[in-house]
């Protein structure tokens, strides 16, 4: 799991991507990769396949698997506080891993999720346009 | 990922350095739950040292937090920075772990 994200990271800074967006896109990367063991891969092993690109401007990391179709941008917003008072905090993964990239989207492709999530390039970009 | 532990007069302080992910949140709450059961009492969680906090972190910090609070004592955080902060804060976390700047501070609040 460690070697995923920091392969990610440090292709997406090949790319260009500032290390300020470099360690959003780690931690993003992580919890899209942890969703799919958890819910794509329940019932046993799998394949995850990673990849970096430029896109329009963009760094896109497309993360596909064979698991059961799992669509994680359908999962509800947690309410936290609610979450954290019952004693768990589920929802919490998801949440982070679309708040931390600039824009994400999923598609199911024959036998296949598809994630993307993608990281603007530009340094120091206010995070109040999310 | 390592614990530095020390009683304090009323409490006591763990630092937390490096990062709390899906790789070491294990290793995290085997040292914590053997600290906590020697150490009942309140806790003061010093995460200055902190680099990394994934959903598994934050996961584990709310265990923790559940176990202080079943020996009777509380639990309070202190020194979050930069991306750990922001990831708090998006989370909705600091809503239940109110965010404190210095281990006195949130000696304080106990």
């Amino acid at each position: 799991m460690r070697e995923l994200c920091e392969c990610a990271v440090s292709e997406a800074l090949k790319l260009g991507l500032s290390q300020e967006r470099g360690d959003r896109l780690r931690l993003a990367v992580e919890e899209g990769a942890v969703n799919v063991c958890r819910y794509a891969y329940r019932n046993g092993e799998g394949e995850i396949e990673i990849s970096v690109n430029e896109e329009h401007g963009l760094v896109v990391v497309r993360l596909a698997d064979e698991g059961t179709p799992f669509n994680p941008l359908s999962v509800a917003e947690p309410d936290v506080a609610r979450s954290i008072r019952e004693g768990k905090a589920g929802g919490l993964g998801i949440h982070l891993m679309k708040s931390m990239a600039d824009g994400v989207a999923y598609r199911r492709e024959g036998a296949r999720n598809i994630l993307k999530l993608a990281f603007t390039k530009a340094v120091g970009e206010d995070d109040d346009t999310r | 990922m390592d614990v530095r532990f020390k009683e304090e007069k009323g409490y006591s302080v763990a630092a937390v350095q490096g990062r709390l992910d899906t790789m070491t949140v294990w290793d995290f709450e085997q040292k914590m739950s053997g600290l906590v059961k020697e150490h009942p009492g309140n806790l003061v969680l010093d995460l200055s040292g902190l680099e990394y906090i994934s959903s598994a972190g934050l996961r584990s910090l709310l265990a923790l937090s559940k176990k202080v609070k079943a020996a009777g004592a509380s639990m309070a955080l202190c020194g979050l920075s930069g991306l750990p902060k922001e990831v708090f804060l998006v989370s909705g976390f600091d809503i239940v772990f109110p965010l404190h700047e210095s281990v006195e501070d949130a000696a304080k609040s106990f």
